[in-house]
Formats: structure tokens, sequence, C-alpha cells
């Protein structure tokens, strides 16, 4: 079966330069908020984003098996999560892991 | 056992119900493991992190950004056209489809490089495994990051090969769309470990 015709190239194009633009945006902020409390808030965002971008228009998880959707999407919420609990309660993470 | 229950692969096998699989069972097998073992890599890094936050917040900082960064775009920009190479062979475009992915190979063979130049620099700036606590957890990820990107090249040179050969087409290109969803996975996971390591400084 022959089916060559135009290939849907411009949403991943998008994707792509979407992914550029995060990573400079994260660069930025580093720079820009260095040691402040809500640089964690901001990098968890985009780091959240990006790998929702890599997600929907890479691996075209939407129309992917419920299981591949759960474990991509819980890859990618969890990391930011465990960020943020990391900077909210760092201490009491350190008194728990004391052995 | 019934052969219907023996069935585990086959044309039906990507259009399971509930959505299809991209790539193959096997490949998610791996990547759900690649998965689960940074995981639990992260979690070393956020108790050390909890312990130790001077120490991250210092180690950070005498990172190359530079470096970094080369790697993260190396990683975003291969992703990128292997995912291209794989939306081009669906629509038969082989010829393209091959191109593209021989363009991801070249920008992935990047990673290896950008790295060898980012070790020799943290050596000259005195960041070795033994700089402490954040040296270490840092080069624990980011080595074992490498041994998987290196797997991904390794991947990436075999199906380009099978791609040249003929071996993929629009009707069957799964061998190809494994080999994209792994080293999308593989790019997450760096994306990760750009964030905690050259941005949190």
């Amino acid at each position: 079966m022959h089916r060559e015709s135009a290939a849907p190239l411009a949403p991943l194009v998008k994707t792509w330069l979407g992914l550029l633009a995060l990573t400079g945006l994260s660069l930025l902020l580093g720079h820009g908020l260095h040691g402040q409390a809500g640089l964690q808030w901001l990098v968890a965002a985009i780091l959240w984003l990006k790998g929702w971008l890599v997600i929907r228009h890479f691996i075209e998880a939407d129309s992917a098996h419920p299981l591949i959707r759960r474990v991509l999407y819980g890859f990618i919420t969890i990391t930011p999560v465990l960020l943020l609990v990391t900077a909210l309660f760092g201490r009491q993470l350190a008194r728990l892991t004391t052995l | 056992m019934t052969a219907n229950t023996m069935t585990v692969a086959g044309p039906d096998f990507e259009e399971a119900p509930g959505g299809r699989i991209p790539g193959n069972k096997g490949i998610w097998v791996g990547i759900c493991c690649e998965f689960v073992e940074f995981l639990v890599l992260f979690v070393v890094y956020f108790v050390a992190r909890a312990h130790f936050p001077e120490a991250f917040e210092k180690g950070a900082e005498g990172l190359s950004t530079t470096l970094g960064t080369v790697i993260t775009l190396v990683m975003i920009s291969s992703s990128f056209c292997i995912a291209c190479s794989t939306a081009l062979i669906r629509v038969g475009r082989r010829r393209a489809s091959i191109a593209w992915l021989v363009g991801g190979l070249v920008l992935a063979l990047g990673y290896p490089l950008a790295k060898i130049i980012e070790i020799q620099w943290n050596l000259a700036h005195g960041i070795d495994g033994q700089a402490g606590i954040f040296s270490g957890v840092y080069y624990y990820l980011t080595f074992n990051h490498m041994v998987h990107a290196v797997w991904g090249i390794l991947g990436i040179l075999w199906v380009l090969a099978r791609h040249l050969a003929g071996g993929y087409t629009a009707d069957d290109y799964s061998g190809l769309e494994a080999l994209a969803c792994y080293w999308h996975a593989t790019d997450i996971i760096w994306l990760v470990i750009f964030s905690f390591f050259y941005v949190l400084v």
C-alpha cells in the first residue's frame, strides 16, 4: 500500500521551538532568581511543561494505551512534586531519613 | 492455555483495547524499568539535597552551565529529528525519514562528545568523584544517564541499518517507533537532570 503524502511536521517543529524557549527561560530564571525560594516553583512548573510537550507531541501519549499514559504523566508529575516537597519540607525529610 | 491467551504479539497488538501501544510492548517494559531506576536515583538526590542544601547550591555553581545546556539542546533536537523520522515513515516518505534519522544520530553523538569535554572541564576545576556529596550524586546520576543514552545511540544505529535495508514501511514501522519512544523517554530524564543540576543554582 502506497501512502505517500505530506507529513504533519508543523506540530513537531512548534514543540521543538517550545522546548528550546523553555530551556532558555529556565536558564534565565536560574540566574535571575539565584537562591530565592520561588525558583523551585518555577523550575518545577517548567520541568512539567517540558515533559508534557515531549509526551504529548513526540510520543503521542494521548492516543496511547491508558497504562502507558499513566506511566508517562506519572513520571513527569512526580519529579516536580518531589522537588517542591524537598523545597517546602527539606528539614523534615532530612530528619526522617537520618540513620 | 488456549490459543488466545498465548497470543501476545501480532498485527492487532499495537491497537490494544483502549489505545495503541507506540512501538512495541517490550520497549515499554524497558522504559518503565528506566523510569523506576531514575526515580530511585532522584529520591537519593532529594534526600542528599535535604541533608546538605548548601553543598548542592555551591556544587551546582561549580558546574559548566554552557556544557549542560549544550547537552540539553542536543537531546531535545535529536529527539525532534527522530519524531520527524517516525512521522515521515508513517506517510510513506522513506528517504526523508532516513535523512531525519541520520540527523538525529549525528545530534545524539554530540551527547557523549559534550560529556567528555564536560568531564575534562570538571576535573580541571577540581570536581571529581571525591569532591563531596554533591559531586558523588552528580556523577552517579549523569553517568547512569549517559549509559542509557549510549544504549539509545546503539539502538539508533541498528534502526538506521534496518531502515536503509528497507525494513520499515508506512504499514510496519514499529521498530523505528519503539526506538523513538526510548529516546524520548531518555530525553525526558535528561530534562529532569538538567533542571536539578544546572538550573537550580
